[in-house]
């Protein structure tokens, strides 16, 4: 007891050291349960006091936050008395400046694993096992020490139900034939929309065989459409365009999808048709509320952040023993853990990723302006 | 009271000079800087940032494209504010106070705000091509090409033309003009010999803002265009914000950077060229 006693002091001094908002957290309560932490087991969280404690969250923003706010933050604020700081919306390129200017002004970001790997341990801090639990999560999502899988989406074919009433598109190849399915297409400008998987398996690749990505076969198939490709620069103009049902046909993500059938806009998934990814929280490097952000990360991806996460935002837990009750049929629709069995790709190559994503965003950018 | 003197008044541009290097040299130095430090692989040293951006056809196609694009919406711009900027120097009162203010009006609104209200307006089924379609020129696409693009770009420059131009235009003397026909010039060779060189400061003004402003849009051509339309700033950005190379970056900003220059520059030479002629003209008058 004494020993933890000391450790509580030596936090609270590190506090009084590193708390930016010059209230010292002077409370005797043990901020993070060392002994919770220490037993290699599922951490519970409500075992915190983390009061006075800050803690700073970054999304894309807008709708966005507020599902992840819905999801996670207001429920580890209440939990834990933490405050959670809205820092969204953040870009890499803020992470990396703030990273090498030692100037911290977001603890967490979440977004696709591939730029947390590739920056693991120089712009990312390494999650100790120490503090994490990272048996609540499915081996084949984990991609790097940094990253934290706290839920899966999906980039999905989705297509106008209006215009192919009685004829809809079954699969990738579908998306690329516009004599049997003439209309517009739409597709993410970046390559994490996953343009170079769907067009392998549109032109036959078996999916076991779909990396190492194949440039000049993915690159012919998506010239088959470049007439009738309107390609969106981020995934809200996506999401607008199918507001104003722009698109006869889209690759979207599950998540967006989900928001767009609440709306009640005429688009249905073809899961024949789509590419598994991981959403992960990744610590900057450096960050002074280091401890405070592996709580937040660990409480995001634990079985109740995984299924709030699930309930709110529509995504898919990370954990194959994550259950998910009260889910309605409309949300079943978007949700990957009810579709596995016809998803060709239910996760990407996080690890091909990470070591080609620079190379092939430029291939992609290049075969755009060509 | 010597802060009235001559060294005094000089001492006034401290705070603009010290904002300058601040905001402006500070952070254009140290993308320079970058260019010329960072790299990422097979780059590795010297000027390689640069030659991977002119080795790199896609960056050159865009470039040129940036130029061609920066060029035509600025002679749309003239052409639709020249006759409109005319028109507000013959008006008076709340007139003049209407067409002023729907120039000046939309500068209030946010470019990102103005942006998807386009993309509301020429959507496949918007108002536009609804009332197009009604007058009976069918059911044309005007987003994801150069219709969208030129229509959004020409709506966030317009003002930058128009407000110098009727500045410009107020201060011609209409006088010179009925001069001109009293001795016996057609009002057309009126114009183009009278009143369109008195005017050309304004031209030339609104010519520059607008050029220089249209080599930087990023957010309207991504949004109503497709990557057709590309310019130069959303390369800029992959580089800086997706892949993190901020060498690449730096070496295309200052591309940018220098193109801008070149055309301020020629906007000052011509400037100089339009005033000596005026002068000049002045002498012959006399």
């Amino acid at each position: 007891m004494a020993a933890v006693a000391a450790v509580a002091a030596g936090l609270a001094l590190a506090a009084c050291t590193t708390d930016e908002t010059g209230t010292p957290n002077t409370d005797a309560a043990n901020p993070f349960n060392q002994d919770v932490w220490s037993t290699g087991g599922p951490i519970d969280y409500s075992t915190f006091d983390m009061s006075g404690q800050e803690v700073i969250w970054a999304d894309f923003g807008g709708s966005v936050h507020e599902d992840f706010k819905k999801a996670y933050l207001d429920d580890f604020e209440g939990l834990t008395k933490a405050t959670v700081v809205d820092g969204s919306p953040f870009d890499y390129a803020q992470v990396k400046a703030q990273v090498e200017s030692k100037n911290i002004q977001y603890d967490i970001i979440t977004g696709a694993p591939t730029s947390i790997d590739q920056g693991c341990g120089t712009l990312y801090e390494e999650v100790p096992d120490s503090k994490f639990y990272w048996g609540g999560i499915d081996d084949k999502f984990k991609s790097s020490k940094c990253a934290v899988p706290h839920g899966t989406t999906a980039l999905v074919l989705q297509y106008n139900t209006n215009k192919y009433k009685d004829n809809p598109p079954k699969s990738c190849a579908d998306f690329f034939d516009l004599t049997k399915y003439p209309g517009t297409r739409g597709m993410w400008t970046s390559v994490l929309g996953y343009p170079l998987e769907i067009a392998l398996l549109a032109d036959g690749v078996a999916p076991a065989d779909v990396y190492p990505i194949d440039y000049d076969r993915a690159f012919a198939k998506l010239d088959t459409i470049r007439d009738d490709l309107r390609l969106f620069p981020d995934l809200t103009r996506g999401q607008q365009g199918q507001a104003n049902q722009e698109y006869d046909m889209i690759i979207q993500t599950s998540v967006r999808g989900y928001r767009g059938a609440k709306d009640n806009l005429p688009y249905a998934p073809v899961w024949n048709c789509s590419v598994g990814q991981v959403t992960s929280l990744g610590i900057l490097k450096g960050t002074p509320r280091l401890d405070a952000a592996l709580a937040l990360v660990g409480y995001a991806s634990s079985p109740d952040g995984q299924r709030k996460g699930a309930t709110v935002r529509a995504s898919s837990p990370v954990s194959k023993d994550t259950d998910l009750p009260d889910i309605d049929a409309q949300m079943k629709d978007y949700i990957g853990a009810f579709h596995e069995a016809e998803m060709p790709i239910p996760v990407v190559d996080a690890q091909w990723w990470s070591s080609n994503f620079d190379d092939a965003e430029q291939r992609f950018q290049q075969w755009q302006v060509g | 009271m010597p802060w009235t003197g001559r060294l005094g008044w000089k001492l006034l541009v401290l705070p603009a000079v010290a904002w300058i290097a601040v905001f402006f040299l500070f952070p254009v130095g140290s993308i320079m800087l970058r260019s010329v430090t960072e790299f990422s692989p097979p780059e590795t040293g010297g000027l390689d940032n640069y030659r991977w951006f002119f080795d790199t056809p896609a960056n050159v196609t865009v470039l040129s494209r940036t130029l061609w694009v920066s060029g035509y919406v600025t002679l749309l711009c003239l052409l639709l504010g020249y006759p409109y900027a005319y028109f507000m120097t013959l008006t008076r009162g709340w007139v003049r106070l209407l067409l002023l203010s729907a120039v000046i009006i939309p500068l209030t609104t946010s470019p990102l705000v103005r942006t998807y209200a386009w993309l509301g307006l020429l959507s496949d089924n918007g108002p536009v091509v609804g009332v197009l379609d009604r007058i009976g020129l069918g059911r044309p696409e005007l987003l994801g090409n150069s219709v969208g693009v030129t229509v959004g770009m020409m709506h966030i420059a317009f003002p930058m033309m128009v407000l110098p131009l009727y500045a410009a235009l107020l201060r011609v003397d209409r006088r010179l003009l009925r001069a001109a026909e009293s001795l016996g010039a057609p009002p057309r060779t009126a114009f183009f010999r009278v009143y369109l060189p008195l005017s050309a400061p304004g031209i030339l003004a609104g010519a520059v803002l607008v050029s220089v402003l249209s080599l930087g849009f990023y957010l309207t051509p991504a949004l109503l265009g497709s990557p057709q339309q590309t310019l130069m700033a959303p390369l800029i950005v992959t580089q800086v914000r997706q892949v993190l190379a901020w060498g690449h970056g730096g070496a295309m900003a200052f591309v940018l950077f220098v193109l801008t220059l070149a055309l301020l520059g020629i906007g000052a030479l011509g400037s100089r060229g339009i005033l000596r002629r005026g002068s000049a003209a002045r002498v012959e008058d006399e």
